[in-house]
């Protein structure tokens, strides 16, 4: 996986894409959609939800990643911290808090061959 | 004699690009401009050969380019020059510089400055920057073949490089009738920005969500037959967040200055501090601080700090808190009086029964259960439609480029110097115009402009599905939110029992230990009034026999009927804390007053105490009491006291309100 530009990603064909979030002074309130489906957190995360897709192409289109991060009566100071790596490398990190005005995020990896 | 004409333009052509490497060491507008005239003379020719015209085409698109960036440079030149010595000039001088930038904004609209839509598609793509105006862009996709709607048959447009940014996107918003879906999260992004936030990241995560939302605009604004219009669906507003009302943020019910006759189970898990003055049930006059806090604080101390995680993982601590409480002797530094001296009392409380934090295993259950797939729905409508348009890219503006231009286009804005100069609540505006500009110029007015590119199967995917999908997503969020709210009451207003254990302190009398059980539930009177109940009882550390002191010094039983309506104070704004309003009764045995002279053994106090949120994190409370006795007097008193707490949870969003205009 490379990074095009934040938050723009190009990845192999067959490469597989990690998104791993930890939330920090608030519950585990994060949804999230690729491509027009639901993408459901790996069943072993349930504190740091952790979400994993293959690219599949086919080359030259993208793969969208959808996530709205919410903070139902968070305290002051909480966020969200999110990381994206690869399977064949390349790694990248953003935070969601929770005086963002802006709390969904969406992710696009091109895929190439 | 065609030959012969052929060779003749070529050599014009690259007399012109001589000509051109010269004008790039010192450029001048009208030297551009000279040259933009004989390559379009050249354009015009039909004896020009092809491959010339194509070379000449791709020549002419970048003077153009070029004219258009210099003829900016000198209306910002103009405006920084102005903006610096207005003050010096007279108001004749002013009316020139205003002129000449003004000339200079006419240049731009002129037919030299704008890019043939047609001649620019039919040049070779270009290795330099194409022009692009709100009105036309010259796009390779536009050559690329259609495609159907299968994925395995997509056929990728040709790369693209950036577009130029449209000039003069700042002064105002030309996308004036945006979808508001559109508009509202463009607002948000520059919200962002201005907060400092990274501006590609910002843009970058919600640009194929506006992307999305102006595609749909282009197809929908103008179909042949009615459907429902992207610009009819409401902006999207993120669930909501509300404030907790049932923290002991101040001195418990017996400190000085307290204003509260009862104590509720809940407390501050992270830092707290509450200042009060008045008294209730004593007669000395005071003030008091109290902190509080928890050893779950502690536990997140081992690097990973309050994560998810670590909250699953502390179990019981997180049903513990502490506090302490002082007097306060120098109201401007409260925090000095936390001295060992100044402590009245301290407290250790266990959370028995009950969980009122959203973190709560029951709360994020129910979560999963009937919020987030509502939330999930929105996105897989999105995530979907960014991904057809995607695969079906050769209809469409290309998404990359067109990201690149509008990132392009914040970051010349953010370097000007009016953007630097202006304030925080222009910054936004600017923000959002230059990014609605710039979509609406590289999407709708492209798309607009090349109906015949968006084929019938594409069109009506996007028209009679995604928005209609979109529109029920949304729709059901808002059926949801009424969800989460009656949850979030729920959460509130469920049973609550604590144990507290205080260690009061007392230097005139004798110190002493009170065992306090604390109760709350909801909706158990008449279905509407929120019930909260102590008892306890206190013990001497140390009786004092000559004071008429025994081992237990009193038993006391509160009960309390409250009610909550919304705050009019704090309309438009986060918290969404309400007015609380309390009728209390007290009654207290006080074993050594009896047959003391001047002195009750029973004690019963009334109270009905307000609690008004003024501005995020800041509470007003007023109380009015009457009680029989106190504990050192047998007379009657009325009172009326009032103070104001600080709740330390809201002190980021506090801050970050006294900054806003």
């Amino acid at each position: 996986m490379q990074k095009i530009k934040p938050l723009r990603y190009s990845a192999r064909i067959g490469e597989k894409i990690t998104i791993a979030v930890t939330p920090i002074g608030v519950g585990v309130f994060v949804a999230a959609a690729l491509d027009g489906a639901v993408l459901t957190a790996e069943p072993d995360s349930p504190n740091a939800p952790r979400y994993e897709f293959d690219i599949s192409g086919p080359a030259g289109t993208s793969h969208f990643v959808e996530m709205e991060f919410s903070f139902p009566q968070a305290g002051a100071g909480a966020r969200y911290d999110v990381k994206v790596s690869g399977s064949n490398g390349g790694s990248d990190s953003f935070t969601v808090s929770k005086d963002d005005a802006v709390k969904d995020k969406g992710l696009r990896f091109k895929a190439t061959a | 004699m065609k030959t012969l004409c052929g060779i003749l333009t070529i050599v014009v052509v690259f007399f012109i690009c001589g000509i051109n490497v010269k004008a790039q060491q010192s450029p001048s507008l009208e030297s551009l401009k000279e040259q933009i005239r004989t390559l379009e003379q050249i354009d015009r020719d039909p004896n020009t050969p092809p491959e010339v015209k194509t070379l000449n085409q791709s020549f002419l698109a970048e003077r153009r380019s070029q004219l258009r960036d210099l003829t900016q440079k000198r209306i910002d030149s103009l405006r920084a020059y102005l903006s610096s010595v207005r003050a010096s000039l007279s108001s004749s001088e002013i009316e020139r510089v205003q002129q000449a930038v003004d000339e200079l904004q006419t240049s731009l609209a002129e037919p030299q400055l704008k890019a043939s839509a047609d001649s620019a598609a039919a040049a070779a793509p270009v290795s330099g920057p194409t022009t692009a105006t709100p009105d036309s862009n010259a796009r390779s996709a536009a050559n690329t073949p259609r495609v159907a709607n299968a994925v395995a048959e997509v056929r990728p447009a040709a790369p693209q490089t950036p577009l130029t940014p449209v000039t003069d996107c700042t002064s105002d918003n030309s996308y004036t009738n945006a979808p508001p879906l559109l508009t509202e999260i463009t607002e948000r992004v520059a919200d962002d920005i201005v907060n400092g936030k990274n501006a590609e990241e910002m843009v970058a995560g919600s640009f194929a969500k506006m992307y999305s939302y102006t595609v749909a605009d282009a197809l929908t604004v103008n179909s042949p037959v009615a459907v429902r219009t992207i610009r009819s669906l409401k902006a999207y507003q993120y669930l909501g967040e509300t404030a907790r009302i049932d923290k002991q943020v101040g001195a418990g019910s017996s400190s000085a200055g307290t204003t509260s006759a009862i104590e509720k189970p809940g407390f501050a898990r992270l830092l707290g501090f509450a200042i009060e003055k008045g008294a209730i049930l004593k007669d000395v006059e005071g003030s008091s601080l109290t902190l509080s806090t928890s050893p779950y604080v502690l536990f997140t101390m081992n690097g990973d700090g309050d994560t998810a995680e670590n909250y699953a993982r502390a179990g019981l601590l997180n049903r513990i808190g502490v506090s302490a409480t002082f007097n306060i002797e120098d109201q401007n530094s409260v925090l000095a009086s936390a001295r060992r001296n100044q402590l009245t009392d301290w407290s250790v409380r266990a959370r028995l029964y009950g969980d009122r934090s959203t973190r709560s295993k029951a709360f994020q259950k129910a979560w999963r259960d009937d919020i987030q797939p509502a939330i999930e729905r929105r996105l897989a409508v999105l995530s979907g439609v960014e991904r057809f348009i995607s695969v079906h890219q050769s209809e469409f503006p290309d998404l990359d480029a067109t990201n690149d231009q509008v990132d392009s286009a914040v970051a010349s804005l953010m370097n000007s110097a009016a953007y630097k100069d202006a304030n925080d609540a222009d910054k936004k505006k600017m923000l959002s115009n230059t990014i609605l500009c710039n979509i609406k110029s590289g999407v709708f007015d492209d798309i607009n402009a090349h109906p015949q590119r968006v084929s019938e199967s594409t069109r009506n995917q996007i028209v009679n599905n995604f928005v209609p999908s979109l529109a029920a997503a949304l729709d059901n969020l808002e059926v949801v939110r009424g969800v989460l709210k009656d949850k979030l009451d729920a959460l509130a207003k469920g049973p609550l029992a604590t144990f507290a254990y205080t260690n009061h302190r007392e230097p005139a009398t004798s110190d002493y230990s009170e065992f306090k059980f604390l109760f709350e539930q909801d909706k158990t009177l008449f279905g509407m009034l929120n019930i909260v109940g102590n008892a306890s009882f206190t013990m001497y550390n140390k009786p004092n026999a000559l004071l008429n002191q025994s081992r237990i010094r009193d038993i006391n039983a509160a009960l309390s009927f409250e009610g909550a309506v919304d705050s009019p104070f704090l309309k438009n704004q986060p918290d969404l804390s309400k007015i609380t309003y309390a009728f209390t009764g007290t009654y207290q045995r006080m074993r050594e007053n009896e047959g003391l002279a001047g002195r009750k053994p029973d004690l019963v106090g009334l109270q009905f105490k307000l609690d008004v949120p003024i501005y995020g994190g800041f509470n007003f409370p007023i109380a009015l009491t009457y009680t029989n006795g106190t504990e050192h007097t047998n007379r009657n008193d009325k009172r009326l006291n009032f103070g104001f707490k600080f709740d330390m949870d809201k002190l980021f969003a506090l801050t970050k309100l006294i900054g806003m205009p």
